[in-house]
């Protein structure tokens, strides 16, 4: 009974970060494994460690937190596949209406997994998940200017390998 | 526009875009995981803290395999192999009479207790993969399966208390949206008169599911069925998976295991269940109404409803070509090529050419990254699609040419008895000239399961104070 009202709890807490959680795993590791897979992962152990979140303002910082942390402990970059060959992208299905924002925002993520990890995370946090810079600094453990830094660089390498005159866009 | 602006407008639309993973769907899986963790850590705890418990087990186990040996005949040695990566056991009994009968009795017993135990003690909480409900219910299909060829006492699944939870929420948002009559879920075609086989033929307006039934829909009355204690109910109607193997051969084993049964595939239209298993839907959807409208009370805007049922052919050509205007696809007024309108197998399907800008050369659909629409070309036609992946109809159906092939009745012009089973639209497995309105695939006769064959439910919808009459 107590165990089903904690469910119940942490699912109602959940529930309104749901799309900025999800639009952060899907971008932080698109067409690398699957971001589902990361979510739940995530969820199990933010669920498990529930009781030493401070605020429930925090919950969406406290499982990105989390998420982040089981990306790197696992080694998942070994693992990692691309979608460089035909066979691969095949499997990504894309099933909304909108074929030429997906498209758009397909070559973006793309290019965010370019990024090292320090500056996808900021920029994924800053731009996507919408945190602030001291928030984003809170999360990943490092100062303001650290990530003001990583934002710079991130953009720019971004700016760069999305080569806005590409012929497929 | 300078780069920077135009990084902001992506990430404005990134921001914008919608979860394609929805929270219902997330909740599920992290439920079911949640309790399948929960009885790992079981076993942990059990296994670890109890360790003279264990010693008695493997003990009682040597003891009986000893006892076994000394019964049937002598066996000189039993050697015990680690094949593969630590997870591959493999038992070789060598024994001098009774072989077969000792070497399965014997598998059977150590497979049974001390590989379960090994793996279970070290089972750590798992990612989604491992552990989710899908594989957790493909083992129950599977087992569901095997029974029903082996003619053994058949093995239902268990549902555990979350999973009854889940599907009574599940089954109440499917009458919830019958008897409001989402407009996301149903679409509502008009009554009126088209020309039909040669013949003007007036049909009654009525609402038809705007996608073909998926498996979570199948499921939750599968599920239902099981809860209410209709087990023979669910015998007859469980799907017939091993119809992937005998169309597919080794490909259809993958999808055997989890097609139906895998979290995954949820909103993928459900596949090989035979005809009286979709009727059997239809009426346990209408009853459940019923009971859903005498529980609730009746909703503001009160209709009456005939039953929820299959389509007649008439009903269903009405829906497809816009009352008969529609003479090839179901999206005759739209001109992009097949391929981006519906899911079906593209074997000898001239696919569409791109010139790419960079290099000047022609790329052929198919053959380039530059693809991420919801109707991207299989060149085979590998599967099903999520049901309402492709673009909707004037009316708001979807999938009406192409993904399955829809079960109907077709029992002639005026005549509206539910026999002559037929299947339209063709599926993906039909090519693009059975994927037609008019196509001649139309499965006639076909009852049983069958991979490219699913089904949609529409009802006859009258205004409060009509007389319900057939249509």
């Amino acid at each position: 009974m107590k165990s089903s009202s904690k469910q119940n709890d942490f699912l109602k807490l959940y529930e309104p970060n749901h799309d900025r959680f999800e639009r952060f795993c899907r971008a932080r590791v698109y067409g690398r494994m699957e971001y589902g897979d990361l979510m739940n992962e995530s969820l199990l152990i933010a669920f498990e460690k529930f009781h030493t979140l401070k605020s429930e303002k925090s919950f969406l910082s406290f499982l990105i937190g989390i998420s982040i942390r089981v990306l790197s402990n696992d080694n998942r970059k070994s693992k990692e596949f691309t979608t460089s060959n035909q066979e691969s992208l095949n499997h990504f299905v894309d099933h909304s209406q909108e074929t030429d924002t997906d498209a758009d925002i397909h070559f973006l993520y793309l290019n965010i997994g370019l990024l090292s990890e320090d500056q996808k995370n900021c920029i994924l946090m800053f731009e996507i998940a919408g945190f602030n810079i001291k928030e984003n600094a809170v999360i990943q453990n490092t100062t303001e200017s650290n990530v003001k830094q990583r934002l710079k660089r991130g953009r720019q390498k971004l700016s760069e390998l999305m080569n806005f005159e590409s012929s497929f866009k | 526009m300078g780069n920077d602006q135009k990084l902001n407008d992506l990430f404005a639309k990134a921001k914008g875009q919608k979860s394609k993973l929805t929270f219902e769907e997330t909740a599920t899986v992290f439920k079911s995981s949640l309790s399948m963790s929960k009885s790992a850590t079981k076993f942990k705890v059990f296994t670890f803290k109890n360790s003279a418990i264990m010693l008695g087990i493997v003990g009682v186990i040597l003891t009986s395999i000893s006892f076994l040996m000394g019964n049937n005949g002598e066996m000189d040695s039993v050697k015990t192999q680690n094949t593969g990566k630590g997870k591959t056991h493999k038992t070789e009994l060598i024994k001098t009479e009774n072989v077969v009968k000792n070497e399965v009795v014997l598998t059977k017993d150590l497979r049974g207790k001390s590989l379960e135990i090994s793996t279970l003690s070290f089972k750590k909480i798992q990612p989604l993969k491992s552990i989710n409900n899908g594989v957790l219910l493909a083992k129950k299909a599977s087992k569901i399966q095997d029974s029903k060829q082996m003619n053994q006492d058949y093995v239902f699944p268990k549902l555990t208390q979350d999973e009854i939870e889940a599907n009574h929420k599940q089954k109440k948002n499917m009458l919830k949206a019958l008897v409001k009559i989402d407009s996301d879920v149903y679409s509502y075609i008009p009554s009126g008169s088209f020309e039909f086989e040669g013949k003007v033929v007036s049909v009654q307006g009525f609402m038809m599911q705007k996608t073909e039934v998926t498996n979570l829909e199948y499921r939750t009355f599968l599920f239902d069925l099981l809860i209410q204690g209709r087990k023979e109910e669910f015998k007859i109607a469980a799907p017939e998976q091993s119809k992937w193997v005998e169309y597919l051969s080794k490909e259809g084993v993958f999808w055997k295991d989890n097609y139906f049964s895998d979290t995954k595939y949820n909103n993928y239209p459900v596949v090989n269940i035979t005809r009286k298993g979709a009727e059997m839907y239809c009426s346990w959807f209408s009853d459940e109404v019923q009971k859903f409208i005498m529980k609730e009370g009746v909703k503001k805007n009160d209709h009456k409803m005939n039953d929820v049922r299959l389509p007649y052919k008439p009903e269903w050509i009405k829906a497809a070509s816009m009352e008969g205007k529609l003479k090839s696809f179901a999206w005759e007024d739209n001109p992009s090529p097949t391929c981006f309108q519906s899911n079906f197998s593209t074997k000898g399907y001239n696919r569409p050419a791109f010139i790419n800008k960079k290099s000047g050369k022609k790329v052929l659909f198919g053959d380039t990254s530059a693809v991420s629409t919801a109707g991207y070309l299989r060149q085979e036609g590998d599967l099903t699609t999520k049901v309402g992946s492709y673009d909707a109809n004037v009316r708001g159906v979807h999938d009406l040419s192409g993904n399955v092939a829809e079960m109907a009745y077709d029992s002639g012009i005026g005549s509206y008895s539910k026999t002559n089973p037929i299947a339209l639209g063709g599926g993906w497995m039909s090519t693009e000239e059975n994927i037609k309105i008019y196509s001649k695939e139309t499965y006639n006769g076909v009852s049983e399961a069958h991979p490219n064959i699913g089904f949609r439910v529409v009802m006859t919808l009258l205004p409060k104070n009509w007389q319900i009459v057939e249509p």
